[in-house]
């Protein structure tokens, strides 16, 4: 009787280790696909960013996969890590060059402002000139 | 034995070189900690700082512990997240950067909107002034033109009056003024022609109103004068010149009978205006001497002022001179007596 409680619990335990395993495993592939996703809309988003980087965090998700499938999901889980910082990195280059073109194109819109400003400020020093001198005939 | 310590030495090389390689990555991984720190991570991406921090030691832990592959992980974990860092900080400058540059574009803006404004009001200001300006300078031509009319009228006037023989400056200089006014116009100097214009119109008139009423008295003796037999009467400069004939024989000094009512009608004429003086003036013929023909016309002209004396008339207006040219220019042929009235030296009497 004993013997069967014993086989039963552990029977029951290695169960539950089992779908817990399981579970983990499904939330890191879906991770690394999302990953994948991320990857190819930033490939195909912005040209800014340096293709090494580009390459590396292509390199590591395949790294992960690999990992994945070979069976370690401790490595597993510090490469997909790796390469999902990876691809936030990449995501903070393109916010970065998004907001330098901004500034560069802002920098661009004040110049010409402030040359038209200056164009207006000697029109209106001419116009100015053209009255006083009516005005002192 | 020798080949198992060759292995053996190369076996610890392999493994010493490998362990220097991963602490120099290591390092590399803490200069990039570093340089994310300098640029402003811990401020602008502090969450990830502390992650690249964590990484960093995890990854010197598992060096120390001989593991040298989890150590290359968090290495590689630890520098995405200082190059993140460093990233999030850059855009956060740029942001910075981005305000500033905002705000100084509505700063301009704000510049060109008043500069647009005041231009659009001094470019109104200036059509009205050139709209005003260009009626002005119509009127002004206007007026010139009619002021120039107006100082022609009065010269014309003047000269009418015989201005030339009575004021004769005033008259020249209101002709001299009136050119220049007509130059002034020619140039459009409006202003300027219209005052020289009124200055020739204020030197006409005084030309006129100074010649008016000698003009009037000269045409009025002289009509009188020609009406006298052998009297032949002329204006001149300054008055009248009336020439006698026939008073008195070639070489004479008695007037003649026939020549009795001619002067009778000269007193008569010269009583009416008893504040004029008188020069008369005797001429002689060219058959005398110049000394000879000087005496005779102080004589025959000596003689006329008697006769018109004895006819009631004061004899401070006279004066008596003689031509006495003799064979010179200006010599009468036949001896005649020329009888100046002057309108401008009057007497006291």
């Amino acid at each position: 009787m004993r013997t069967i409680i014993v086989t039963t619990i552990l029977f029951l335990l290695f169960s539950f280790s089992y779908s817990l395993s399981k579970g983990d495993d499904e939330e890191t592939l879906s991770k690394i696909k999302a990953l994948e996703i991320k990857l190819s809309g930033i490939q195909s988003k912005s040209t800014e960013i340096p293709t090494e980087e580009v390459n590396k965090a292509s390199e590591w998700i395949e790294e992960a996969k690999k990992s994945f499938n070979s069976g370690r999901p401790g490595v597993t889980q510090i490469i997909t890590k790796k390469a999902s910082y990876q691809v936030e990195y990449l995501n903070a280059l393109i916010e970065e060059s998004r907001v330098k073109e901004e500034v560069e194109e802002k920098k661009g819109f004040l110049q010409k402002i402030r040359s038209q400003t200056e164009e207006l400020k000697a029109i209106n020093e001419e116009v100015e000139n053209e009255i006083n001198e009516f005005e002192d005939k | 034995m020798r080949i198992f310590i060759l292995f053996i030495v190369a076996l610890t090389l392999a493994s010493a070189s490998k362990a220097a390689s991963t602490v120099k990555d290591i390092m590399s991984a803490y200069d990039l900690l570093e340089d994310a720190k300098r640029q402003g991570g811990e401020t602008y991406a502090p969450d990830v700082m502390k992650e690249a921090q964590f990484f960093y030691e995890q990854a010197e832990r598992e060096l120390k512990n001989g593991n040298d592959e989890r150590a290359e992980e968090f290495r590689l974990i630890s520098e995405t997240r200082s190059k993140t860092a460093i990233s999030i900080s850059r855009k956060k400058i740029y942001e910075n950067e981005l305000q500033v540059i905002k705000s100084q574009i509505d700063e301009t803006n704000a510049i060109k909107k008043n500069y647009e404004g005041e231009l659009r009001k001094n470019v109104t200001r200036l059509e009205e002034i050139k709209e005003k300006l260009a009626i002005s300078q119509d009127r002004m031509l206007s007026s010139a033109l009619d002021t120039l009319e107006k100082a022609s009228g009065k010269i014309n006037a003047a000269e009418d009056v015989s201005a030339q023989d009575f004021n004769s400056r005033a008259l020249d200089e209101a002709r001299q003024t009136y050119s220049m006014a007509e130059e002034s116009l020619t140039l459009s100097e409006y202003q300027k022609s219209i005052e020289l214009g009124e200055k020739a119109i204020a030197l006409a008139e005084i030309a006129y109103e100074q010649s008016k009423t000698k003009f009037e008295l000269r045409t009025s003796i002289i009509d009188k004068v020609s009406s006298i037999y052998g009297a032949k009467a002329e204006p001149t400069k300054g008055g009248i010149k009336v020439n006698l004939h026939g008073v008195f024989a070639p070489s004479g000094t008695t007037i003649l009978f026939d020549a009795l009512p001619s002067l009778d009608a000269l007193a008569s004429v010269l009583s009416g205006y008893s504040n004029l003086s008188v020069t008369i003036e005797g001429y002689a013929t060219e058959q005398k001497s110049e000394e000879e023909n000087i005496k005779l016309g102080e004589t025959q002209a000596e003689t006329v002022k008697n006769y018109l004396i004895s006819k009631g008339l004061s004899s401070q207006r006279f004066k008596v001179m003689s031509a006495g040219l003799g064979v010179q220019e200006g010599v009468k042929e036949d001896s005649c007596i020329e009888v100046v009235i002057h309108l401008f030296e009057l007497s006291n009497t």
